[in-house]
């Protein structure tokens, strides 16, 4: 390493004599001076007080950096109320080697201008504040900036630096720009950039003559003066760089004079830049310019290339095409196409070639990333629903995207002659101008919609499927026998465990909760049996295992699939019946089986019977239902389940399928059109309400597309416009969407099985009974049984329950119908066509 | 891409050439125009360059031609399109104190020309940003 | 009073090539086109105007004026003066001969007419035509304006 610049200014104040002390004559000008400075670490540093004020050092090879560097100093402006240059090495400010000290507006900042970068480092400096101020490249070509040691900048720069030719200014730069303050100790390092991190500025340089070459550590630091101290506080550090915008306007001032036709005669010229080049001369044969709504505007023109290199620069060019009209005195200039080359097709007998050029509307739809940018390409006029159209992150389909919602845009989409993205709405206003039949060409046509364009009505209908939970419940309560039946008919007693088996393996039913079985009470009871007292034991032993009474709460629950389809339908006025619908369909995301699945058993465990963990502290009376997954219909009724279909979801997409069939509408009453051509006319963009009358036909509507051909062989230049002449009313496009579930109102009311007793083999018992109704505790001898013994028959018991069905109004699919609540209105423009009279082309 | 202005509100093609407004001398009408100030960059939040987070980031109207062409008050800015009636001719717009980088952060810079001059075409003024950095 | 030099591609024919010596004017076809419109009305479009000239003299033939190349643009200093009112402009890419300049002169209607020899840059797509049978051999120069 070698230090090549040591200005450390420390002579006697009043001294002009400036000493380099790696031994470069230094050449004082104007009113360069050394002065007392406080702050300086030996009290003197040098003054630089007025325009002409500056050194100059060399020129010398040092002064040219191939590689690393390091370089920098204390500086003290004493205004920043003007651009200033603290210390220039080459002869060009914006480019090589350049610090400076800017002032813009009201705040002062502090820049480096380096190899054709103006990058900011700091902001808020003010005048008097001592800063040091340091710039080093390293090995790798990275270039760091530091401010009072703090790194502020980093960029990567490559290439020499400086200049052996030119001197090594202080105090201003080539330009001129002069710094007015003071500096201090000044050194350049070359081939080391001695700080690549945050370092404590030193007081002064340290240094002994040069050149020669030292070792690290280069400085003995010392602690910033406590005077100024560091700016950090004040700071703002970005690593960004500063950036401007700017937006030229261009604006054609006409006179409308030339698209009066009523001289007769116009004059026309193509101005057609590709790229900087003016190719205007070099046209011939036919130059065309067509677009159209929701497609993109071409251009295509026949060029003569001076030379090869010519015809190669046309590739994906970016051409501008301007009209100029004359006639009589005025003249008008409109520019009519932005775009870019997309094909070159070169004829080398006529060194002709044929550019075709579009206006970039599908890359600019292609290069979305997101559906918030397909939105704003649509103007926020379309009606997205991503549950209807979705947009995927994982698999981007932008185009695909797009055209979904360009269905729902009750307007059009288009790239203007300037090249800006417009969305221009269906409205249909007053014209902007209106063409007679001295304005118009001797062609005209009228177009009327087709059949399918206008059915009698357009409807729109939106499916929504989601399900419907149910939920009923039924009480069930059983008595044993009376003990007499026990005595006289001998009849075993009903257990426990057969009562819980039968309730708890009901099928699709589940206990709520748990079952309430009471024991018989110990003892022996007295029966009457034949005038006779029987006394009837009852063990403690066998009491345990006994059920004298049982309750329990059965309840099922399950979903139903319901479809809400809900509808409205657009009259058209048309007289064909074929059906034009808009049918999408939503479902609410649901997992059914989970939600049916019983509980397990693990989950079903009675920790909520006791009390429910809420986190409240509070016991909360068990619902019976916690292990079950939610939601929870309410008991003997049904929740419609919306789940992530939200009042919010169910509106947008209704207000979806309504506005595609509002567009659907109105494209297909703007299929009315009335086409015509006239002398050039550049002035009108898609979207424009227009006029024309000509051959007893008068219409009004708003431009779909034009044709602009201009001729350069037979002079002509024409342009056909398409009128869209909707029948509607009104001048806007406009509707109103939205929907209201149906209410449900259902109610269960399921009649739970009487729980009887039921003895066989005894003269009270009916000769036959409805299976369905035997139910509860039965007993019966069973001649089948194995253990069957004639002569002394054993009761067989059971206990049997037959639940209640569901019926299949709350069971099956549900399909209903809805309303629509919408309101739509539909624009419309005039076409009247009269026949004989002044309207008729020939009399 | 950079911090510039853009044809289109998805940010996705850069303003290389002229914003083109057609006037008829005998009759001017305001005529408008909108184009989208931001930058693609999600990450980025953009501040002014002199006072970050202190001052406006501004957009405003450069007359290249003082006293010859078209004048800076034939054009008004604003941030919407119903901004432009009470927009004040040739002012400044200020867009706040920063831009977040993204489609949702761009801002709209309405444009309207209302202004006859004489025929010819008029190049001398631009819109301008101040420096941002971010 | 003598009659202006013709002078073709740089070379000035003598004058025993100039006997019978006619030059005419027309507008090249092209680049004005006529409509009629909706009323009937007539409507002309104009790209660009362009105008040929034809001379044509006899007697001598010089090898200079047989070799003209073709299609190659050269300048022809008209010996045929064109009528212009006053403050009119010659056509776009003419200029006025400097070594015959403008006359004008005054009709009986009272009517002023200036009289202007053009030069013109011109290209011929056949080069001159020799006839040779006659009297005298006869020479053709059909040009266009570039």
């Amino acid at each position: 390493m070698t230090i090549v610049l040591a200005l450390k200014m420390s002579a006697a104040a009043g001294e002009t004599a400036f000493v380099d002390e790696a031994g470069h004559a230094v050449t004082t000008s104007g009113a360069a001076v050394h002065v007392a400075d406080a702050a300086a670490s030996d009290g003197i540093a040098g003054s630089f007080p007025s325009a002409g004020s500056f050194l100059t050092v060399g020129p010398s090879a040092d002064f040219s950096f191939p590689a690393q560097f390091g370089m920098g100093g204390w500086v003290t402006p004493s205004t920043v109320a003007q651009n200033q240059c603290i210390f220039s090495l080459s002869a060009n400010p914006d480019g090589l080697s350049y610090i400076g000290l800017y002032q813009f507006q009201t705040n002062s900042r502090l820049v480096v201008a380096a190899a054709y970068q103006n990058i900011q480092l700091v902001t808020g400096i003010t005048a008097g504040q001592r800063i040091h101020v340091f710039w080093s490249r390293d090995a790798d070509n990275v270039m760091r900036f530091f401010v009072n040691g703090q790194l502020v900048r980093t960029f990567t720069q490559d290439g020499t630096i400086g200049s052996a030719a030119l001197s090594l200014l202080f105090g201003k730069d080539y330009s001129g720009l002069q710094f007015l303050g003071r500096l201090d100790d000044f050194f350049i390092s070359k081939g080391d950039p001695i700080w690549t991190a945050n370092f404590t500025p030193p007081a002064e340089i340290p240094l002994a003559p040069v050149p020669y070459s030292i070792s690290a550590p280069l400085f003995v630091l010392a602690a910033p003066e406590a005077a100024t101290g560091p700016l950090s506080a004040d700071l703002a550090l970005f690593t960004g760089e500063i950036q401007q915008a700017a937006a030229p306007l261009q604006v054609s001032v006409c006179d409308a004079l030339v698209f009066d036709s009523s001289l007769g005669k116009i004059y026309w010229a193509a101005t057609v830049m590709v790229g900087a080049l003016d190719v205007s001369s070099q046209l011939s044969d036919e130059m065309r310019i067509e677009a159209d709504e929701d497609s993109a505007r071409l251009a295509s023109f026949w060029v003569t290339p001076a030379n090869a290199a010519e015809l190669a620069g046309y590739d994906s060019a970016l051409v501008t095409i301007d009209i100029t009209i004359f006639s009589g005195t005025a003249a008008a200039q409109v520019r009519r196409f932005t775009g870019r080359v997309e094909k070159t097709v070169f004829d080398p007998v006529s060194r002709k070639a044929k550019l075709t050029c579009r206006d970039g509307r599908q890359e600019r739809i292609r290069a979305c990333g997101s559906a918030d940018q397909v939105h704003a390409l649509l103007g926020g006029l379309a009606a997205p629903c991503a549950k209807i159209v979705a947009w995927s992150d994982s698999k981007p389909d932008p185009v695909g995207y797009f055209d979904a919602l360009l269905a729902t845009l009750p307007g059009s989409t288009f790239i203007d002659a300037s090249g800006l993205w417009r969305v221009v709405r269906w409205d249909i206003l007053a014209p902007a101008a209106s063409f007679g039949a001295n304005d118009i060409f001797d062609e005209m046509t009228v177009e009327q919609p087709a059949r399918a364009d206008v059915p009698s009505a357009i409807f729109a209908k939106l499916t929504h499927r989601f399900p419907r939970l149910h939920c009923a419940e039924v009480a069930l309560n059983w008595t044993a026998p009376d003990r007499s039946e026990y005595v006289v008919k001998g009849i075993p007693t009903c257990t426990k465990a057969m009562v819980s088996e039968t309730l708890n393996g009901a099928s699709d039913w589940v206990v709520k909760g748990e079952i309430v079985m009471a024991s018989p009470i110990p003892g022996s009871y007295p029966v009457i049996v034949g005038g006779d007292t029987v006394y009837y034991n009852v063990s403690y032993e066998s009491a345990a295992f006994t059920c004298q009474t049982a309750a329990a709460t059965l309840y099922r629950r399950w979903y139903q699939e319901v479809e809400v389809a809900y509808s409205v339908s657009i009259a058209m006025g048309g007289l064909s019946d074929r059906d034009e619908s808009i049918a999408d369909a939503i479902a609410t995301t649901f997992d059914a089986s989970g939600w049916e699945s019983p509980a397990s058993t693990a989950a079903s465990l009675g920790i909520y019977s006791a009390n429910a963990p809420d986190g409240s502290g509070d016991t909360e009376p068990p619902t019976g239902y916690e292990a079950l997954p939610a939601p929870y219909p309410p008991t003997n009724s049904a929740v419609d389940h919306m789940g992530d279909v939200s009042s919010d979801v169910l509106n947008a997409a209704v207000t979806h399928v309504v506005a595609k069939a509002v567009r659907l509408a109105a494209a297909g009453k703007r299929n009315r059109r009335l086409r015509f051509s006239r002398p050039a006319d550049p002035r009108w963009e898609i979207g424009t309400p227009l006029a024309a009358a000509a051959y007893g036909v008068s219409g009004s509507g708003q431009l779909t597309g034009f044709v602009d051909t201009y001729d350069f062989s037979s002079g002509a230049c024409v342009t056909e416009m398409v009128l869209a002449c909707p029948d509607g009313s009104g001048a806007d496009i406009s509707y109103t969407a939205s929907a209201t579930p149906p209410d449900n109102d259902v109610g269960h009311a399921l009649l739970a099985p009487p729980l009887l007793n039921h003895i066989g083999a005894d003269l009270s018992t009916p000769d036959w009974m409805d299976p369905n109704q035997l139910a509860g505790f039965l007993c019966n001898t069973l001649p089948t049984a194995d253990s069957y013994d004639a002569s002394a028959p054993a009761f067989e018991t059971q206990f049997r329950m037959v639940m209640p069905e569901i019926s299949a109004a709350v069971r099956d699919p549900l399909y209903l119908d809805a309303a629509i609540d919408a309101t739509v209105m539909l624009p419309g423009g005039d076409l009247s066509i009269s026949f004989g009279g002044s309207g008729g082309g020939i009399h | 891409m950079a911090f510039a202005f853009y044809t289109d509100a998805a940010l996705t093609t850069l303003l290389q050439s002229a914003v083109v407004f057609v006037q008829d001398v005998a009759a001017p009408a305001a005529q408008d125009r909108v184009i989208w100030l931001g930058s693609p960059d999600a990450a980025k939040t953009l501040f002014d360059a002199v006072d970050p987070g202190g001052a406006d980031i501004t957009v405003s109207v450069h007359d290249a031609a003082t006293g010859s062409g078209m004048p800076a008050s034939a054009v008004k800015l604003a941030a919407s399109a119903f901004g432009l009636d009470s927009a004040v001719a040739g002012a400044p717009l200020a867009l706040g104190l920063s831009i977040a980088g993204g489609t949702a952060g761009a801002r709209e810079i309405h444009i309207r020309v209302d202004w006859a001059g004489s025929t010819g075409v008029f190049t001398d003024v631009s819109l301008v940003t101040s420096e941002v950095i971010g | 009073m003598s009659a202006p030099t013709l002078i073709i591609a740089g070379f000035e024919l003598p004058q025993e090539s100039r006997l019978d010596l006619q030059q005419t004017f027309e507008r090249v076809d092209g680049g004005c086109a006529q409509r009629r419109r909706a009323g009937g009305a007539w409507f002309s479009m104009e790209a660009w105007t362009r105008w040929s000239t034809t001379i044509s003299g006899g007697g001598f033939v010089p090898a200079p004026l047989l070799s003209i190349p073709r299609g190659v643009p050269f300048e022809l200093h008209s010996v045929a003066p064109l009528a212009l009112w006053p403050g009119e402009d010659l056509p776009p890419g003419w200029s006025a001969r400097t070594d015959w300049p403008e006359t004008s002169f005054t009709s009986r209607l009272g009517v002023e007419i200036r009289l202007v020899y053009p030069i013109l840059m011109v290209a011929s797509a056949q080069g001159a035509r020799m006839v040779v049978g006659s009297s005298t051999p006869q020479w053709e120069l059909a040009c266009e304006e570039v």
